[in-house]
């Protein structure tokens, strides 16, 4: 049995945000795609990292923020961070050397990879550069349709 | 890699019905939802002759989306800035009884400053691969002729040849920038540069004066097509053929020269390609192609003839 490559499943959609890119920005893209996050790409489109949704809301909710809760129940205080938290950089609060699969690796590869560190997306390189984003969903159809054709 | 941009595409949904007429009620026999805009269709066909394309500009709302899916499902890759607002339908009513085909074409959607400037952001990222930019169709509200002005400078700067495909206005400013492959769009204006596009010699003029200007220009009127570099000028034309709809003619002898160009060939081959992926285009309702074998097969049969100027 010939297993399928990743670049014949994976979704070539090249949608990515630069590292000085601020984290409005991204959480407008997030929105209007409805996406779980975004890849990272330098000047060449090569991979550098992953922003995710969690990563926003770190941004402005950090885990020592019981700390300044006095500081939060203030609403204006709190519209302040939230204005300021939009105007931060991708660059600090993305994922930097951020797990990828090659193009041409195979789907049982990419199934492992998926599963074994419990990944729901991957962006897809060549040569470090970003050609697409596989998910769980695209994984799981092209195992299906392995299979099929194994029988 | 080829880069194709479309800052206004479009859902084209053609719709056939006999006996079409103002005033008065139609039925659509048959309903053809297809992704358009000439970037689009341009980089499609480039992408049926065999090239890798990145398809990018402005796509937004349910409409947007389904342009997207719908370039997905064929395997080829998008990098479109998704607007606020919501991509534009275009209407085309084809009535085979009374041989017509009417257009509607919306405005399209209002693109936002920073729409505009994630745009150019992820442009610049592509450059670096691209061995061809393509800019082309009409500009939405919000974009401006400086814009397309700017994003050709952009490739040229990285050594990207360009080539542009606008209406008149847009067109007369980026062509100052002197691109690589240019041809206007005479769609909907009888005259171009102020002179009447239905007498030859005049078309042959304004050929020229392109080329003053672009390293090659073309021009065509339906299947009357022109290809000129500053030495040479030819003129190509179709034999009769079977055409279901000229919707993307325009964007299909483009995408075929293009192809030709980029595999060294000289303009009349280059004009010679173009028919031919025309031909084979229009042959379809969809304006789908197979494959490149489909339009090597009209290659032999469309005439070019060099014009003595």
């Amino acid at each position: 049995m010939k297993l399928r490559k990743v670049k014949e499943i994976m979704i070539r959609d090249l949608t990515a945000v630069s590292q000085h890119a601020t984290l409005r920005e991204v959480a407008k893209i997030l929105a209007i795609r409805r996406l779980a996050g975004l890849p990272v790409v330098d000047e060449n489109q090569k991979l550098i990292g992953f922003i995710s949704e969690a990563d926003i809301i770190y941004s402005i909710v950090p885990s020592h923020a019981q700390k300044e809760t006095v500081f939060l129940r203030n609403f204006a205080e709190l519209t302040r961070k939230l204005s300021q938290a939009g105007e931060r950089k991708v660059k600090d609060y993305m994922t930097a050397n951020v797990e990828s699969i090659s193009e041409d690796d195979d789907t049982y590869t990419l199934a492992d990879l998926m599963l074994g560190r419990n990944y729901k997306s991957l962006p897809v390189v060549r040569e470090g550069r970003l050609v697409g984003v596989v998910s769980r969903a695209e994984v799981c159809r092209a195992l299906m349709e392995e299979k099929e054709e194994g029988d | 890699m080829i880069v194709t941009v479309t800052l206004n595409p479009a859902l084209d949904k053609l719709l056939t019905t006999d006996n079409f007429r103002l005033n008065q009620i139609s039925r659509a026999e048959e309903i053809i939802l297809e992704p358009g805009g000439k970037g689009i269709n341009i980089g499609y066909a480039l992408s049926v002759l065999g090239h890798e394309v990145v398809f990018m500009g402005f796509v937004g709302g349910r409409v947007g989306d389904y342009i997207e899916e719908k370039l997905r499902n064929f395997g080829l890759t998008t990098n479109f800035v998704h607007l606020e607002n919501e991509t534009r339908t275009n209407i085309i009513i084809v009535d085979a009884q009374r041989k017509t085909q009417t257009q509607i074409n919306e405005p399209g959607p209002f693109v936002r400053p920073e729409e505009m400037e994630r745009l150019k952001q992820n442009f610049a990222r592509t450059l670096g691969y691209a061995k061809m930019v393509v800019i082309a169709g009409s500009l939405p509200p919000g974009v401006d002729p400086f814009h397309a002005v700017e994003l050709v400078k952009m490739a040229q700067a990285k050594n990207v040849p360009v080539t542009i495909n606008f209406s008149e206005g847009p067109f007369a400013e980026t062509i100052k920038s002197h691109p690589y492959l240019a041809k206007p769009d005479i769609r909907i204006s009888p005259t171009f540069m102020g002179k009447p596009m239905k007498f030859k010699r005049k078309r042959i003029e304004v050929l020229k004066k392109l080329t003053e200007e672009a390293s090659i220009a073309m021009l065509n009127l339906g299947f009357e097509s022109y290809i000129a570099s500053r030495d040479e000028v030819y003129e190509v034309t179709a034999p009769v053929c079977q055409v279901a709809s000229t919707v993307r003619i325009n964007d299909a002898l483009l995408a075929g020269a293009i192809d030709a160009l980029l595999e060294g060939k000289g303009i009349a081959e280059a004009g010679r390609k173009g028919m031919a992926t025309a031909m084979a285009i229009t042959s379809s309702l969809k304006g789908e192609i197979e494959s490149a074998k489909d339009v090597e097969v009209h290659l032999d049969r469309v005439e070019v003839r060099k014009i003595e100027t």
